[in-house]
């Protein structure tokens, strides 16, 4: 063996490491549990509200049920985007530029699946 | 949407092979390719295409006032009952393995599974629909042109799924409350001795324990049969109407459509056969 | 063990010192050597595990593709007499079940096990036993489930399997509990494969290699992996609850006692939809491995690819309700699966113009895994269009369950994952065998699967849209299906003479003589670096490079000369090196299991128990079980063996702990990831409770004056709670060496626990619900059961943990036994609290 390959202990890495690391790494896919949260959050009060709901004309659904999917909408949408610039101004901080750009693409994506959502509750008839 | 779905295979396809043709390497833009092909072209796609299919097909699911004609489809392995409704309070008038609509008049259908998962679909009318155990589907049809339409069982539901079909048969307005009328009235007593054999073997073999023949008998488990003889096919679609075809299914059903619930009657004689068939198929 | 270090007084002491001499990898060789005859079902190495499950799944591919072939028989012509009714839904039934559940989706975890390790620049998987035993309920189960056919008692009710055609009324035979049990069985291996895939990923890559530098494919297979862990347990809790009503009753899927047909369907989707991208995540991954060595550049946006993974990863979860959209649900429930089914063009497209831009950088050489490749981009594209029609609600109550769908999945399937399958199959032969295939049968081979394929399913989209319907055995001639019928049928067997064609060419390859280079293809990646071995690598190389074979020349010099990592084996075990998640540091010297027939044995054991299930054998059962329980038993009490505290010469200069108790040992890791499966099947349940009220809130419970008591909960809280807190102190207790006093914690989180499961039955008795009579008993009597198991398995763990201890096999260097069963502690107190408060308190609140 080479001498410049001798041996020297190395400190045990610290305990809390890979904790934070599969938290870091599931930050990167934070857009896309908005994203699920937020189709199943839409999907389950439109469903309650038209089974329990007061129904009006019964296609279209209790009043106000399609301001408040648009606004959980937005609301997610807005979470997605704050937390892409977040991320976006921490490149510049020092953070690894691979993850910060994985992190902003994969939020973008999501942003986009978040708000077509509006394009179904403005154009269908919520409890047909 | 076809020449569009086209236009995007021919481009992957130019675009997969002009750098077998052209073999150097080349500098590409690669914006191009990621910003445009990858999210540009998808999205522009989807903006155009998105609005578009969420308006469409919103009829089938339309409120009708509740005057109109109704008719109930109930699915079973492997045959369909239709009953038809014209107003809330007025009688139920049941049928099976056929469907008569008014031409130009919006119908809802009320879709209800008797045993299993079934299917309604009409290729030519509308798209299909689940019959779901436990659920009542609504769907709105409206046929405007007079003619027959083939309709099918779509979803798996069994042994002859395969042979789960039903004709439609679409009729101006007032041929339809003539049939419908006809419908509800009970058979005539049978004029021929032949006849009324087959209508006294109906009984005592047993056939109208499963069957109902207005004013005959009232059986649940097997289709309605009181107007069979006018029916295009019979055994949900799996045989053209006719005597011949109706004595070839009583006496060898479970040979002709293996596994339905209507057993082969093989010990008859030719002529009993013929007499109940004739008399089933004079229901008309 | 006879070199010691060099410069010894600078040193601190170090065990088993390495070398990298010739001596060194006699014992490498040593110790990762094949076992001989009998032995082989003793071999645990992730090359010959990868192998003999990448054949397995083949094999199965070819049985499924038989079936195909005789149900396009059948329906050559109107009314064909081929096969008859029951038959031909046997078929239909065990082709798509056999493609899916026994080929797709394993073969693509074989490939990972089989690629991985190489790919990652490590010697093995993780956890080498568990690959075993995934292997081995794979194909036992799979070959028992198959074989069902020859006896006439094969599945019948499609692959979908929606009750009611399923429940016992309407299929009383035992063909529907082969299915459910029988691939239940290979669900779970799937499972397991899953769990050791995200750790091997996330812990085991090469010093330097980090998540920027790992080979993209390893990216595709952490997505997929995440995705099995999610998905298949949703399954594998539908089959559990239908096999419930079967066997006991229960009735979850029976409208006529307060159940819904659709809660099978949504939670079948759940996991089938996704289902289709854990199939094409890693032959999309496979494509981009494969991609760059035949055009001679890198990969163009590895970033997007690995945004658009991620992003087909979650978006396939959100997709389901697109199978069911003529159920009947409204309207705008169908909207947003549409949007979000729409949503996915996005990350796909990504993927298909990267491989374009690729194709374009480089200068393409035409071999046929890039032909492969091609006909994947066309094909694949063409199903990723159909796909955004049927996206589409109206169009899809079109061509719903018509051929239109059935060529849509098949340009998907096929085109996404069996083309990049034959892609790979002739790009890493060589690096199996050292010996090359046929250029010129590759070139035949493609383009009689190429032309079969698109003769034989391009007219079947028309025969949908003329209104023919899947799962007919017969139809009539008169409606202008026939003649397409007949095209499909002829090509169908052109395709089948390619895949024949590639099986031959692959027999003969292996007459032809041995290639002398390594990396034959010139590619990148670090696999190629030893090509295929039992030990993998002569010592472990650092990374510092995507591509490193093109961008680190010294690379290989550095690793036949034995100056990366582990170049020896001192102990004469199998070594392996853990790193950091994201860093890829080295962290510590993971020992890993030899040869033993512990996972063979319990693999079939456990086939046998499901198999006696399904033909009610109790004896038969009773012994398989015993036999089984005491395999696990005898690999548990194996587990977290006796390692020394100092630290072990890594070579290189590094010197590594053997052992680790914090939270990155291995064992954690497992259990972790385990428990995210875990946590979906209690989420299934919990979905399955509240959907199924939903559907009749007004019989909640269906007699009102039996809401459940609050007492009862609340005591088996309590306990709960006190078992879990027993467990803290005793762990807290053992970092102190209190031995003794740790001893007593758990002795009373063993009662405590065994208290709260004495309430917790008692409190289902008395509360007088009958599981059978209504869906309402039957969620209740699922939900607390399941979590009673967890409590139980808990209580057992305490037990064991205990008998440990006083054994001197718990202390606190050594406890990280304690810590899983912490882990697990950890998980089951705040899933059985959520599910006493649903089941006490959402009847009071509703």
């Amino acid at each position: 063996m080479p001498p410049d390959l001798a041996v020297a202990p190395r400190p045990a890495p610290t305990r809390a490491r890979d904790q934070r690391a599969v938290a870091r790494l599931l930050d990167t896919t934070f857009g896309f549990l908005v994203w699920a949260v937020h189709l199943l959050a839409i999907y389950i009060v439109q469903a309650l509200a038209c089974e329990f709901g007061v129904a009006r004309p019964h296609t279209h659904g209790p009043a106000g049920l399609v301001p408040v999917l648009l606004l959980l909408t937005a609301a997610a949408a807005c979470v997605v985007v704050l937390h892409a610039l977040r991320r976006r101004r921490r490149r510049h901080e020092g953070a690894l530029p691979f993850r910060v750009a994985v992190t902003v693409g994969a939020d973008a994506i999501a942003t986009l699946a978040i708000v077509g959502q509006c394009f179904v509750i403005l154009l269908v008839p919520p409890c047909a | 949407m076809y020449a569009g779905a086209t236009l995007v295979v021919l481009l992957v396809l130019v675009l997969a092979l002009v750098p077998l043709f052209a073999r150097r390497a080349r500098a590409v833009d690669r914006r191009l390719f990621l910003w445009g092909g990858g999210v540009a072209l998808p999205l522009l796609t989807l903006t155009a295409l998105v609005p578009y299919v969420m308006r469409v097909g919103h009829e089938s699911r339309a409120p009708l006032p509740t005057d109109r004609l109704s008719v109930e489809v109930t699915g079973h392995q492997f045959w369909w009952a239709m009953a038809y409704r014209r107003a809330p309070a007025s009688a139920v008038v049941a049928s099976a393995n056929e469907l008569r609509l008014p031409a130009g008049e919006r119908v809802e259908l009320l879709l209800r599974a008797g045993d299993v998962i079934h299917s309604f679909w009409v290729p030519n009318l509308a798209g299909k629909t689940d019959l779901v155990p436990g659920r009542v589907n609504r769907l709105v049809l409206r046929a405007t042109r007079p003619g027959v339409y083939r309709g099918q069982c779509a979803e798996y539901c069994g042994l002859q799924h395969a042979l789960m079909a039903f004709d439609v048969v679409v009729v101006p307005r007032a041929e339809f409350d003539l049939w419908l009328a006809h419908l509800a009235r009970p058979v005539p007593p049978p004029a021929a001795p032949e006849l009324r054999q087959g209508r006294a073997l109906f009984d005592s073999l047993g056939c109208s324990s499963c069957h109902t023949v207005r004013g005959v008998s009232r059986g649940t488990l097997g289709p309605d049969l009181t107007l069979v003889g006018a029916r295009r096919t019979i055994a949900a679609g799996a045989l053209h109407g006719g005597v011949g075809n109706i004595a070839g299914w009583i006496a060898s059903a479970q040979h002709l459509k293996p596994g339905n619930a209507m057993p082969s009657y093989d010990q008859l004689t030719g002529t009993q056969l013929r007499a109940l068939a004739a008399w089933l198929e004079s229901l008309q | 063990m006879t070199t010691p270090p060099v410069d010894a007084a600078q040193a601190a002491p170090v065990l088993h010192p390495q070398s990298c001499g010739p001596d060194g990898l006699e014992r490498l060789r040593i110790a990762w050597a094949k076992p001989r005859r009998f032995a082989f079902f003793t071999e645990v190495n992730n090359t010959h595990i990868g192998l003999l499950y990448i054949a397995t799944g083949f094999l199965f591919f070819l049985g499924a593709g038989v079936l195909a072939l005789l149900m396009r028989i059948q329906l050559a012509e109107p009314g064909g007499g081929f096969l008859d009714a029951e038959q031909y839904n046997q078929v239909f039934t065990m082709h798509g079940t056999v493609m899916m559940f026994l080929f797709a989706v394993p073969i693509v975890e074989a490939i990972a096990v089989l690629l991985l390790p190489s790919m990652l620049g490590t010697r093995d998987m993780p956890y080498p036993r568990l690959s075993a035993l995934g292997f081995w309920s794979y194909a036992v189960g799979g070959v028992m489930v198959f074989a069902s056919l020859f006896f006439g008692v094969a599945p019948d009710g499609g692959w979908f399997m929606y009750p009611p055609l399923t429940s016992l009324p309407y299929s009383p035979g035992i063909n529907t509990d082969v299915w459910i049990l029988g691939l239940g069985f290979v669900e779970i291996s799937a499972v397991a494969a899953a769990v050791e895939l995200v750790v091997g990923i996330l812990k085991t890559r090469a010093p330097g290699m980090t998540l920027a530098r790992m080979p993209v494919f390893a990216w595709y297979v952490l997505v997929t992996a995440g995705m099995i862990m999610i998905g298949m347990p949703t399954v594998i809790a539908a089959d559990t609850l239908l096999e419930l009503e079967r066997a006991a009753g229960m009735p979850f899927y029976d409208a006529t006692r307060g159940g819904d047909p659709l809660l099978w369907q949504h939670l079948f989707w759940l996991f089938g939809h996704p289902e289709v991208y854990i199939i094409f995540l890693p032959a999309a991954g496979m494509v981009s491995m494969i991609l760059p060595a035949f055009v001679r550049v890198r990969l163009v946006g590895y970033g997007w690819i690995v945004v658009a993974a991620v992003a087909v990863g979650f978006l396939s979860f959100g997709l389901w309700v697109h199978h069911m959209f003529a159920t009947g649900l409204p309207l705008m429930s169908l909207g947003f699966f549409s949007a979000a089914s729409s949503a996915i063009a996005i990350p796909m497209g990504i993927q298909v113009f990267a491989w374009l831009a690729t194709l374009w950088e480089g200068t393409p050489q035409l071999r046929p895994p890039l032909l492969f490749l091609l006909g994947f981009l066309v094909i694949f594209t063409m199903g990723g269009v159909t796909g955004v029609m049927v996206a589409a609600v109206p169009y899809d109550w079109q061509v719903h369950d018509t051929y239109f769908v059935v060529a849509h999945f098949h340009y998907v399937l096929i085109g996404g994952m069996v083309f990049p399958l034959f892609a790979a199959i002739y790009y890493w032969t060589p690096w199996v065998t050292h010996r090359l295939l046929s250029e010129r049968a590759g070139r035949w081979a493609f383009w009689l699967m190429f032309v079969g394929f698109n003769a034989a399913f391009l007219p079947m989209h028309l025969t949908g849209l003329r209104g023919m319907p899947r799962r007919v055995y017969t139809y009539d001639g008169g409606l202008g299906w026939s003649t397409l019928n007949l095209v499909s049928s002829i090509f169908s067997f052109v395709f089948a003479a390619g895949v024949l064609v590639v099986v031959m060419d692959f027999l003969l390859h292996l007459r032809r003589p041995r290639i002398a280079e390594r990396n034959p293809w010139g590619a990148p990646s670090l696999e190629w670096l030893g090509g295929l071995s039992d030990y993998g690598l002569r010592s472990l190389v650092s990374i510092t490079s995507r591509y490193p074979l093109w961008e680190q020349p010294d690379l290989e010099e550095e690793e036949t000369a034995g100056r990366g990592y582990l170049p020896d084996a001192p102990t004469r075990e199998r070594e392996a090196l853990l790193t950091g998640p994201l860093s890829s540091e080295p962290e510590q010297i993971l020992r890993l299991p030899g040869p033993g027939w512990t996972a063979f044995v319990a693999a079939v054991a456990t086939a046998a128990v499901f198999a006696a299930m399904t033909l009610r054998l109790r004896v038969l059962g009773i012994v398989a079980g015993l036999v089984a329980a005491g395999a696990y038993g005898g690999w548990l009490w194996s587990l977290d063996p006796a390692q020394p505290r100092g630290l072990a010469d890594a070579g290189r200069g590094l010197a590594l702990p053997l052992y680790r108790n914090d939270t990155g040992s291995v064992g954690r890791w497992g259990l972790m990831v385990l428990l995210v499966s875990d946590a979906a099947v209690v989420a299934s349940f919990v979905f399955a409770y509240f959907y199924l009220w939903s559907g009749q809130p007004g019989l909640w419970p269906p007699e009102p004056a039996a809401l459940p008591s609050i007492g009862a909960p609340l005591l088996a809280a309590l306990l709960t709670l006190g078992a879990w807190l027993g467990f803290e102190l005793a762990d807290r207790r053992v970092r102190r060496e209190r031995g003794r006093a740790a001893g007593v914690c758990l002795a009373l989180s063993t009662l405590l626990a065994a208290g709260a499961l004495v309430v917790g039955v008692r409190w289902l008795g008395a509360m007088g619900v009958d599981p059978a009579a209504h869906s309402y008993g039957a969620a209740v009597w699922t939900l607390v059961g399941y979590v009673g198991l967890h409590v139980a398995l808990g209580a057992a763990m305490a037990l064991w943990c205990l008998v440990r201890l006083g054994l001197g096999m718990i202390d606190s260097w050594r406890r990280v036994t304690l810590d899983v069963c912490l882990l697990w502690w950890r998980f089951t107190l705040p899933a059985t609290l959520l599910v006493l408060l649903i089941v006490a308190g959402f009847p009071r609140a509703a």
